[in-house]
């Protein structure tokens, strides 16, 4: 049953401040860069192009394609951990138990650091020359046999390293590569707090007398954390896993801050591209534009399939 | 679903104000405007804290000394921020009178057509400089100002410049029994190996594109054919700079430094290693190391090695600053403090509070120069070395190319063969500076259309059907 | 009792790690510009260098782009609150036509990368006239797709029965909205207005285009001014870094009370 137009009015009030402000800086925003995908642009518009950025996007840059795969894996490797450690530690988090305010100030306490101090901290985690905290750790872990590792900086693959190590040769698995392992683990290391404060905005919203009633029932531990946490808390993980699915796809200064000392593009994901596009190279802005879209539409194209397998699941009250 | 009673008067009221409020936002349009009676210029920069404080005064000495023109210095950040803010100014047609920027976005502007040449101002017999004045200023810094795309234009002037020089532990290398700058890269990595023998590290090396130019033309080569078209990363002299790098790093004497840090500095100042290859700049910051850490290391610089029977070469570093079309007056005016900043006096003002080098050769046999030369011999390396430098070519795309070599000297540390590397920096170059012509009678065309159409259809579907999420 | 003290292992060896950024950030603002250079690093200085922070206020204007900063996060998460409250409401309990295709069509804007936004963004500022004022520095950023989505979430999850008993009680969806549902939203209110803060706060590149003078710029441009060319003065970056955020800290203390307290009392009985 549709709702009358008039009966509409109601709602197309309550939304007109966002809409009126989202629709002017973002919807406008997309289809300009839209336009200018089309044509060869410069800092201004210099000739139509038609199909040609897309053409040569899809068919005739392997650095596109490269930046594709380094996104993917990128997405895989960050939105899952950091969905379950945050899980995890929201409960943790979310029982009485004492200082809980300090460890929740704590937990939070990377996302509001200013990423030059967070990349300062994690550049000396993963400082070459076995003088950085990893490396530490390995030499700690494996003696004195433990191998000079450039982290960061290191754009071999990490399955082939380890093979390496092992003494299997593996240097066709060139993907992802060390470099990108150590972005995403830096990225997971900053995140955490954004999940954990959701999870927990969630958590305290579920009716108490919800979780009494299961404690009543007896389910303790893992059993609660399943079957009565999650689903109560479904919807707010599934906002959570499109919300941080996307920002995965349009991840720039994690890129940014640990990435950019390695040149080769093992560890250059899709929005680090445009970025180049846009500021360091030269008449490529429309091209750039072009990769956009191709992004945007990926990035839309995933919350269809999301929202497609995991949205019925959710569960609300 | 919830249906809710009548619209009441709580909600008419916030109704009300919303309509109120757009009304409002479309009406807001005040376009600033502060026009006083004397021109002003504005300058876009990138020069912070002592930098800026230099600059600063000698703006200061041009406003107090004309009545007429007010030059405004605008820091705005490094120099990806300058770029940033630029762009849309450029789009919008709201640039200053003046911006910093290097060859590689001068280009940029030079393709939106908003850049005003220096050659109507550097050559007119009115304002121009006389012919000694312009034979006074430095010919490199000159030549990389113009712009062989752009009709051999001078699009740019002179503003920060530095060269490529080596720096040196000189206490260390007498210890591995060395009392001189190596000349050539085989003494170079010989001394490195002498190093080497007293477990220090030989040469703390930061990937920079600039470097591998300068290595290359140190080998008496060239990186760009002479008509622009051709890199020429396949030649032998290119491959003998990256195969230097290969020797140095697959025997240990050489070490890569994180990126985005100067580590170098420290490991050459505490005598952790003998050498670093940096701009001519970094002379200052290594003194101050020395007197903060309260150590005494003897210290030098030096013309970068060169290959065996080649000649001394080096190459030029530094931003230039660049001019855009606003008005006559405006543009005239800019022009006036440019001259002005490039004053014999001022250059040398410039130059002895920043390290950077002086554009003009009269300025160097200035007093305040000459004693400033005199107090420390590292200060007049830089001069010394100036005629061995070259420019980098400022052809459209040279930005990538960049890219491509420091990603090619990344992987040589990496322990990939030269060869193979420099194959691949010819390729990509190549790609780069002969970029194909993308027809839309390209092959990919139709596949790229019905791609394109059927994302944008199932993206459409999905808007107009699910409105982005289930319902529960 | 084993299973507290477990927990609290590992949410100890968990805060540590956490906690790192922060320590070395003070550690580091507290050093001399030559520690900052070491190799193997120092974690701690030799003797703490208080006089950084001074040095380092010095460099720029920082009281007035603390002004700037205050006022821009401030209207922003006032923006950001009222309108994703009431889109948000709107979403998830009214019913009106196009309702899916306006959400996804907002949602699609959150998947556009920053860069393309940038300057077409500023080009309607400019035309506007906006051009170095607060509006600039605000409007734009007052309504977030993200707390639209996130408070939609809630007011789906609220139980329906609150809506049916206040509505027999003579309330209408306005003041069902502003006087139940909302003070029974404070966990997810108070997470929307901290992301909304963070999010003005910590942004550097809009404010640094929309912006021309001294007096409209905001903190973080401020910091860049240690990022030099050849040499980054990180001991004053990292004290400048530290009482940028320490605002945000204070802040983030405040609200965690209403985050612990959660939903006390829903406002049914009133």
């Amino acid at each position: 049953m549709k709702p009358s137009l008039l009966a509409s009015l109601r709602g197309y009030g309550y939304i007109a401040p966002a809409v009126l402000v989202l629709g002017v800086f973002g919807v406008f925003p997309l289809f300009y860069g839209f336009y200018v995908s089309w044509f060869d642009w410069g800092l201004t518009v210099e000739r139509f192009v038609g199909f040609a950025n897309y053409s040569r996007a899809l068919f005739d840059d392997a650095d596109f394609w490269r930046a594709l795969r380094v996104t993917v894996y990128y997405a895989i490797g960050t939105v899952p951990v950091t969905m379950a450690i945050a899980f995890v530690i929201a409960n943790l988090l979310f029982q009485r138990i004492r200082g809980r305010s300090w460890y929740r100030m704590i937990y939070f306490l990377p996302y509001i650091t200013s990423t030059v101090a967070a990349a300062a901290v994690w550049r000396w985690v993963f400082y070459p020359h076995r003088q950085g905290l990893a490396s530490s750790l390995l030499a700690w872990l494996m003696g004195g046999g433990a191998p000079d590792v450039q982290w960061v900086q290191d754009s071999r693959g990490v399955i082939a390293l380890l093979g390496e190590w092992m003494g299997m040769d593996l240097s066709a698995w060139a993907e992802p590569s060390l470099a990108l392992v150590c972005v995403m683990v830096f990225s997971i290391w900053h995140s955490l707090g954004f999940h954990i404060v959701i999870m927990l905005a969630g958590l305290t919203a579920i009716p108490k007398e919800l979780l009494e009633a299961a404690s009543i029932d007896g389910a303790t531990g893992f059993k609660r954390a399943r079957y009565v946490t999650l689903p109560l808390l479904s919807p707010t993980l599934f906002f959570l896993l499109l919300i941080s699915t996307i920002r995965a796809f349009r991840t720039f200064n994690e890129v940014y801050v640990m990435a950019s000392g390695e040149t080769t593009g093992s560890a250059r994901t899709l929005t680090m591209y445009i970025f180049q596009c846009f500021y360091e190279s030269e008449g490529k802005v429309g091209y750039g534009c072009a990769v956009a879209c191709l992004l945007f539409l990926m990035i839309l194209l995933l919350t269809l399939v999301q929202t497609r397998l995991i949205g019925r699941r959710v569960h609300y009250s | 679903m919830m249906t809710g009673p009548r619209i009441n008067a709580d909600e008419r009221r916030y109704f009300r104000s919303v309509c109120a409020l757009i009304l409002l936002w479309m009406l807001i349009a005040a376009p600033s405007s502060g026009a006083g009676e004397r021109i002003e210029v504005a300058i876009w920069h990138s020069q912070s804290m002592e930098k800026r404080d230099a600059f600063r005064e000698i703006v200061d000495a041009f406003n107090d000394s004309r009545g007429d023109i007010f030059v405004k210095e605008i820091y705005i950040g490094p120099y990806t921020q300058l770029y940033q803010k630029l762009a849309p100014a450029i789009r919008a047609g709201r640039t200053p009178a003046l911006a910093v920027a290097y060859e590689s976005m001068v280009s940029s502007f030079a393709r939106a057509g908003v850049v005003a040449a220096f050659d109507d101002y550097l050559y007119d017999p009115r304002i121009g400089l006389s012919k000694e004045s312009r034979e006074d200023i430095f010919s490199v810094f000159l030549e990389t100002n113009r712009y062989p795309r752009f009709g051999n234009r001078m699009l740019s002037f002179p503003f920060t410049k530095s060269i490529l020089m080596m720096y040196y532990n000189l206490d260390l290398l007498r210890a591995a029994g060395h009392d001189r700058a190596p000349e050539t890269w085989d003494e170079f990595t010989e001394m490195c190996r002498d190093v080497k023998k007293l477990g220090r590290e030989g040469y703390a090396l930061s990937v920079d594109p600039s470097t591998v130019d300068g290595m290359v033309f140190s080998f008496g080569g060239e990186v760009i054919s002479a008509d622009h078209k051709r890199p020429l990363f396949d030649q032998p002299e290119a491959l003998a700079a990256l195969k230097t790098i290969e020797t140095l790093i697959g025997e240990g004497l050489a070490y890569r430094i994180p990126h985005g840090t100067y580590h170098d500095r420290e490991a050459v100042v505490a005598g952790r290693a003998a050498f670093l290859i940096r701009s001519s700049t970094t002379g200052p910051y290594l003194a101050r190391n020395i007197r903060k850490l309260g150590l005494k290391t003897d210290w030098d610089m030096a013309v970068i090695p060169h290959g065996r029977g080649c000649k001394r070469s080096t190459v030029l570093f530094g931003a230039n600053i660049c001019m855009f079309k606003t008005s006559p007056e405006v543009q005239r005016a800019a022009w006036e403090f440019v001259k002005f900043f490039i004053s014999p006096e001022a250059t040398a003002k410039w130059s002895m509070a920043t390290g950077y080098l002086p554009v003009r050769k009269s300025a160097t046999k200035l007093p305040q120069m000459q004693a400033f030369y005199a107090k420390a011999r590292q200060n007049r390396r830089a001069l010394e070395a100036l005629q061995y430098a070259r420019r980098e070519p400022n052809v459209s795309g040279w930005q990538d190319v960049r890219r491509a070599l420091a990603s090619a000297e990344a992987a040589v540390c990496q322990g990939e063969p030269a060869e193979k590397v420099a194959r691949k920096l010819q390729r990509e170059a190549e790609a780069i500076l002969n970029p194909p012509e993308h027809k839309p009678t390209d092959a990919g065309f139709l596949a790229g259309l019905a791609i394109i159409a059927a994302m944008f259809v199932g993206g459409g579907y999905w808007l107009a059907r699910r409105g982005g999420t289930a319902e529960a | 009792m084993a299973r507290r003290i477990g927990t609290h292992i590992l949410l100890i060896l968990g805060a540590v790690v956490m906690v790192s950024a922060f320590a070395w950030m003070l550690s580091t603002s507290l050093m001399t510009d030559a520690e900052t250079q070491k190799v193997p690093i120092a974690l701690v200085p030799e003797s703490p260098q208080w006089g950084n922070f001074a040095e380092a206020y010095d460099q720029a204007p920082f009281e007035r782009y603390f002004i700037n900063s205050m006022i821009t996060s401030v209207a922003v998460t006032a923006g950001v609150l009222f309108s994703s409250i009431l889109a948000g409401y709107a979403f998830a309990c009214l019913e009106f036509r196009g309702r899916r295709l306006i959400f996804g069509a907002l949602l699609a804007t959150m998947m556009i990368p920053f860069e393309v936004t940038v300057i077409p963004n500023s080009l309607i500022v400019m035309r506007l006239g906006w051009y170095d004022t607060y509006l600039a520095l605000i409007v734009p950023w007052t309504a977030s797709v993200f707390s639209i989505f996130l408070l939609r979430q809630f007011f789906k999850s609220l139980p329906r029965d609150y809506f049916e008993a206040a509505q027999i009680d003579g309330c209408g969806h306005w003041r069902y909205l502003w006087q139940v549902a909302v003070p029974m939203m404070w966990p997810a209110l108070v997470t929307v207005g901290l992301f909304a803060f963070l999010g003005s706060w910590n942004s550097l590149l809009w404010p640094l285009i929309v912006t021309d003078s001294e007096m409209m710029r905001t903190l973080q441009f401020g910091l860049t001014v240690f990022l030099q060319e050849e040499h980054t003065e990180v001991h004053l970056l990292m004290a400048a870094s530290a009482f940028t955020m320490a605002p945000v800290v204070v802040l983030y203390l405040i609200l965690q009370r209403r985050f612990i307290e959660g939903v006390t009392g829903a406002g049914l009985k009133q």
